[in-house]
């Protein structure tokens, strides 16, 4: 079985490097920061780690219902493609801020856009 | 439609809970005396035990010889049909106290010196919960060190209106009287894995108190970096215990205190604003920086979440919000 994203850019340390760098792009975009702003930061920063260990293969226990879900409160607040697109922007950014290759961004950013329909309602 | 109500056995009594509210909020429901302060699984003090298991959210906060008894928070546990739930064990919790000294300070605070019966392990900056002659229970964090002041437990306590265990400390509790506390409790303390680490503490009203404690214990360790103190008020006479703060900056080049106040202050040195904004402009980069936020809960949120913006490290920020006690309301 070939290594995932998560081990080839080392494991739970780099999870927790990419976390607040991530958070903290989503948090300062007005677009978007509705749907992260909270009064438990430490909760929401759970949830945004379990989100890029999935995004980078890691080991994770979402369904798709789950996902959808967990979601749906968001839809109903207007949570739309373009807060999608902005999210995985920040994604992006962040694991290139962090030097991460290429090929393994593309390998995160597809399994993010995997939860496209999931997230969105669709 | 009638809502599908669920049984559970509170001391060995059959009680109707609503399955969408808390096991607190239905033990009230029921008129069952139960003690709570905060419903925000923030305080500890209303703990109860059970031997069925509960949510991973409805033990967190607790020490493991609680959790290991069954304690669990029921403001954040929602009732199962056919649960079994045990009153908490008041000597599980509760030790005694005796009072020291109290010393009255401006705005209506008083500095209040407790000598625990028995050996009280505590970081300052944790809270410890008081509980007066009815029953009632809140929290107050600790000021005082190991080191400052042997096994002397420092807290500062603000008289208000409503505040019927502070009101009592405040009025009615005299030197060698018995005062039963529990604890400690939370997170918010001052960790020596980087001493050369900027520390920014910023707090209002006795927020002052552990952040007093986090420093004291910074000192102790030989802390190196930098601390800035802020200790804001609403007014002038809220700042309490400038002289001790003065004396400690004098005392070590790497201590900064600044005061400030929401009314407009005669005191030059008392800067005018909410005290975090006015730390937050002072520091507009907190990249590496240690936080310690408490006070107004208000205050410690919008901080968290600006000094996290600003590149504090989400790990590196501690907060103890002094949540106050839901007003009762009756509809």
């Amino acid at each position: 079985m070939s290594d995932t994203v998560f081990d080839k850019i080392g494991g739970e340390g780099a999870v927790n490097a990419a976390v607040d760098i991530f958070y903290r792009k989503v948090l300062s975009d007005s677009s978007i920061s509705q749907f992260f702003e909270t009064t438990d930061m430490d909760a929401q920063r759970v949830k945004q780690k379990a989100f890029l260990t999935m995004a980078f293969g890691g080991p994770n226990n979402y369904s798709g219902q789950e996902m959808r879900n967990a979601h749906a409160p968001l839809v109903a607040k207007g949570l739309n493609e373009s807060h999608f697109s902005a999210v995985a922007g920040h994604l992006q950014d962040t694991l290139e801020e962090l030097k991460v290759p290429s090929e393994l961004i593309n390998e995160a950013m597809a399994i993010a856009a995997s939860t496209h329909d999931d997230v969105l309602g669709l | 439609m009638e809502k599908q109500l669920v049984t559970i056995y509170f001391d060995g009594s059959p009680l109707s809970c609503d399955p969408s509210k808390s096991i607190l909020d239905n033990l009230l429901d029921n008129n069952v005396k139960a003690t709570f302060s905060c419903k925000k699984g923030t305080c500890l003090t209303c703990v109860l035990r059970t031997s069925h298991d509960v949510p991973k959210k409805s033990q967190d906060a607790l020490k493991p010889a609680l959790i290991e008894q069954g304690y669990f928070l029921s403001c954040q546990t929602m009732p199962i049909e056919g649960m079994e739930i045990l009153p908490s064990e008041q000597n599980d919790l509760f030790i005694k106290t005796t009072v020291k000294e109290i010393k009255q300070l401006s705005g209506h605070v008083a500095q209040i010196f407790l000598t625990p019966s028995e050996n009280f392990n505590y970081r300052p900056g944790q809270f410890l919960n008081i509980k007066n002659p009815d029953g009632e229970v809140r929290s107050y964090s600790i000021a005082s060190t190991k080191v400052q002041a042997n096994d002397t437990l420092e807290i500062h306590v603000k008289k208000h209106q409503f505040g019927k265990v502070s009101n009592w400390l405040g009025d009615e509790v005299k030197i060698n009287d018995e005062v039963e506390i529990s604890g400690p409790n939370g997170d918010c303390f001052y960790i020596n894995d980087q001493p050369e680490q900027p520390l920014l503490l910023i707090g209002t009203g006795t927020g002052l108190a552990p952040l007093l404690g986090i420093m004291r214990q910074a000192l102790s360790q030989n802390h190196t970096g930098d601390i800035k103190l802020y200790h804001g008020a609403v007014e002038d006479d809220g700042l309490y215990l400038t002289d001790e703060l003065k004396k400690l900056s004098d005392k070590y080049s790497n201590v900064e205190i600044h005061l400030g106040t929401l009314k407009q202050s005669d005191n030059k040195d008392i800067v005018c604003g909410s005290i975090n904004d006015i730390a937050l402009a002072n520091h507009a980069e907190l990249k590496g920086w240690k936080i310690y936020l408490c006070g107004d809960p208000q205050m410690v949120q919008t901080t968290k979440q600006k000094a996290f913006l600003s590149g504090a490290n989400l790990a590196d920020i501690f907060s103890d919000p002094f949540e106050m006690k839901t007003p009762v309301t009756l509809d």
